[in-house]
């Protein structure tokens, strides 16, 4: 019952949504910035942050959500940024965001199953106490972003299943990263490398999970039953897992399908 | 019984635009067009369908800055004074075209229109339109539930989770405030899910939310059910997936109904066709010319030779599109009842702010779908609410992150163009979260300062400025609305951290972006 239960649900979902869509999603996702930067596609190679491209042509569906906005042309260009508003009122506000905070911040945010983006800000008194970690090495050291694959892991530092680096464009404090491969756990490091390749870390960001752009080969089938009248309440009675009517008998399927997901074949770490 | 269930769900949301300190300030014309074509419509809608005694269940997201938008005085003061002039507009437009054949007609038909709008606004409803909802819920058509309070996108504001507690939290308070019970259903941001979010959702009782198609079709484990049934995340809170096939025959560049030759084109407005001195006074004043609301053309074609408007014909078009429709979702339920061992609900779920005001014609097709569902038993509307009662028994999996914007995943709110937003809004988040630990029974004065803060970080969180940025569409206002609030956000931290506060400003502050008059600091605790 249950694998016919699985069959079905394949074919409602739809064949062309599991491999044609995603393969569409993939190609259009990882290769348009790739081709559109480069002209050719480069795994590893460093995307520049911060290109400002020309918006795609809108689907019928955004162009519909743009229209919420759509009054004329652009707004003429406003007055310079001093308050007109009457007494008791704000107008604009006077000054600009500051270029950074004066602390020490990485931070990682997944963009797309293909795309990371991290930002930093890194002061100079953490620069200088880094290169000067490195003693003589410091000559020739360049900042680096380690990028690691961290997916179901602590990550210590030293543990990830695989890393690589990233060079930045020297001054820049954000960056777009190409992890090719989705659903993965990912942690970026920001350190100094000097010339014979020792890495010495200053900043570790947050860890993000990719999303998956494919069917789950997990084929698991577990029914429960929601309470009639609101949730169950966090740290309170719990909610129960119930046999389906008609399809819970031993609640898993059988095989999982085959080249779904590289997830369950963990490689070794790289040091 | 009916073989299969149809959930409309619209979402209606508009970025909180209220500029007191400008008499008269362009973008707030972006909720008095949106009253005028889409919720004042809809609320019609619902009048025929309860008049007419035809069951009608759908689901609708109001937003809290919309909420707290329709609630506010002086924007509906604002708004009434819109709406006389567009009446003006409209009464000389019917003197204008008296003799022209070709275009007298739809003059006419724009004037009895507004007259209308004017009617149910102010003389039905007091200028109240969330009581008009909240009425209409009580009378079961249908369901309202919220959405972030402002609209955060949140995958990307959770590295400070408190902040995306907080978008969940105020707006269920919000809900509250405005319909006196809770919420079930929670609208996530542009739909923009990654797993733990469900788990904030059922910290703040909210039982379902949605996702885009491949939000349940690559969850885990692999749902059996495809997008035609809820699942249930860890939490316990229910994940609803968008119908791919209803929302194509919507949506399609070639095939989809808002296209059709017949109904009114968005762009040819008389604000820009007409003679700019007779149209200037209904101009901002900056004297651009802009949409008026007043479109005497049909999409006619691939053209620039548009034809005049024909409302009837374009009535009969629409009573075609919704006999089509559902035929089509009757098709597809069958097939898939045959195929599932429980009835397939079918979600459609769609930007409020489609139907009327980019679809002129939405509303209507929309009251014709469900007078033409009254008459088909074997498919029956339903909101996600009575899904989950009838089949409270799901398959656990966990939705994939995704959204529905283009290709799915976050990248129109994470690009070239708006990535240096989140640099500064999670700085601001941390700096206040920090600040509002500091201070967990804070006197007076300083609650006020910290729980401004609050609404300025809120504010400008709104996702609404990230879809500016990246779509190229008035970028330098949706530039100037984060940076004023951040460092609106950043300056009453200073003076809380310093021990200077500047009552005159906070109490201006206070007025200007006076949204969520119930807000308190301590949320973000």
């Amino acid at each position: 019952m249950i694998s016919r239960a699985v069959g079905v649900g394949w074919s409602l979902v739809g064949e062309w949504f599991g491999s044609a869509c995603s393969l569409a999603m993939r190609i259009r996702a990882q290769a348009e910035p790739v081709v559109r930067v480069f002209g050719l596609a480069s795994p590893r190679r460093p995307h520049p942050a911060a290109r400002a491209a020309t918006p795609p042509a809108p689907r019928p569906e955004e162009q519909a959500r743009e229209a919420k906005y759509y009054l004329a042309g652009e707004r003429p260009a406003a007055p310079a940024a001093q308050s007109t508003a009457p007494v008791g009122l704000v107008d604009r506000e006077p000054g600009d965001l500051p270029r950074g905070y004066g602390h020490d911040r990485l931070v990682l945010l997944a963009r797309d199953p293909w795309w990371l983006f991290a930002y930093w800000e890194l002061t100079p008194t953490s620069r200088i106490h880094a290169l000067r970690s490195l003693g003589e090495e410091a000559e020739g050291a360049v900042e680096v972003l380690r990028v690691h694959d961290v997916t179901f892991i602590d990550f210590t530092g030293a543990n990830a299943w695989s890393s690589f680096d990233i060079e930045p464009t020297p001054g820049t404090e954000r960056w777009y990263i190409n992890v090719w491969k989705p659903a993965a756990a990912y942690c970026v490091e920001l350190g100094v490398r000097t010339p014979a390749g020792r890495f010495v870390s200053i900043l570790r960001s947050n860890t993000v999970t990719t999303s998956r752009p494919q069917p789950s080969p997990d084929t698991t089938v577990r029914w429960v039953t929601l309470p009639a009248h609101g949730l169950p309440v966090a740290g309170g009675q719990s909610w129960e897992d119930a046999g389906h009517p008609d399809a819970g008998r031993d609640g898993r399927s059988p095989a999982p399908l085959a080249g779904s997901s590289d997830l369950y074949a963990p490689r070794p770490p790289v040091r | 019984m009916a073989r299969g269930s149809l959930a409309f769900v619209l979402h209606a949301h508009l970025p909180f635009v209220r500029h007191p300190e400008h008499e008269d300030f362009l973008e707030e014309r972006w909720f008095y067009e949106a009253v005028t074509e889409t919720y004042v419509p809809l609320l019609e809608v619902l009048e025929a369908l309860d008049r007419d005694h035809v069951p009608c269940r759908l689901t609708i997201s109001i937003s809290p800055p919309l909420l707290g938008m329709l609630s506010d005085r002086l924007l509906r003061a604002r708004y009434l004074r819109h709406l006389d002039r567009l009446v003006e507009l409209a009464e000389k437009e019917e003197r204008r075209t008296r003799g022209d054949a070709r275009f007298h007609r739809v003059a006419e038909f724009y004037l009895a229109r507004f007259y209308r709008v004017r009617a149910v606004f102010l003389d039905e409803w007091q200028q109240d339109l969330v009581a008009a909802f909240r009425t209409y819920q009580e009378r079961g058509l249908v369901d309202v539930i919220t959405c972030g309070a402002t609209h955060g996108f949140l995958p990307l504001l959770s590295v400070n989770p408190a902040v995306v507690r907080a978008q969940v939290e105020v707006a269920a308070a919000e809900y509250r405030r405005f319909f006196g019970r809770s919420a079930e259903g929670f609208w996530l941001p542009e739909c923009a899910y990654e797993p733990g979010l469900d788990a904030d959702l059922a910290r703040a009782g909210f039982r379902y939310f949605f996702v885009d198609t491949h939000g349940i079709a690559h969850a885990t484990p692999r749902p059996v059910y495809g997008v035609y049934a809820p699942i249930a995340c860890e939490s316990g809170v229910a994940a609803f997936g968008r119908d791919p096939d209803s929302s194509k025959q919507v949506w399609s560049a070639d095939e989809g109904y808002p296209g059709d030759f017949w109904y009114r084109d968005f762009y040819r407005d008389i604000g820009f066709d007409l003679d700019y001195d007779y149209v200037r006074p209904y101009l901002p004043p900056t004297g651009q010319r802009i949409h008026t609301g007043l479109k005497y053309h049909r999409i006619t074609g691939k053209t620039d030779q548009k034809e005049p408007y024909d409302p009837e014909r374009a009535r009969s078009r629409v009573q075609e599109h919704a006999d089509h429709f559902v035929e089509t979702r009757l098709g597809q339920v069958a097939w898939l009842a045959r195929q599932m061992e429980r009835p397939p609900i079918v979600v459609c779920p769609y930007d409020a702010e489609l139907f009327g005001h980019w679809w002129f014609e939405g509303p209507w097709w929309l009251e014709m779908v469900f007078r033409r569902l009254a008459e088909t038993p074997d498919l029956e509307a339903v909101t996600p609410g009575d899904d989950l009662a009838r089949h409270p028994t799901i398959q656990r999996a966990t939705p994939a992150t995704s959204t529905w914007g283009w290709k799915g995943y976050n990248e129109v709110w994470l690009s070239g163009s708006n990535d240096w937003i989140y640099r500064h809004l999670h700085a601001a988040a941390d700096r206040l979260h920090a600040l509002c630990r500091r201070y967990p029974s804070a006197d007076e004065r300083t609650r006020r300062v910290l729980t401004q803060a609050l609404r300025e970080l809120l504010l400008a969180q709104a996702s609404d400025w990230a879809f500016m940025m990246s779509r190229d569409t008035t970028v330098e206002y949706a530039v100037r609305r984060t940076k004023d609030h951040l460092l609106r956000c950043q300056r009453l931290c200073a003076e809380v951290e310093q021990g200077s506060i500047d009552e005159l400003r906070l109490a201006a502050l206070e007025d200007t972006d006076n949204l969520f008059p119930a807000l308190d600091y301590r949320v973000l605790l």
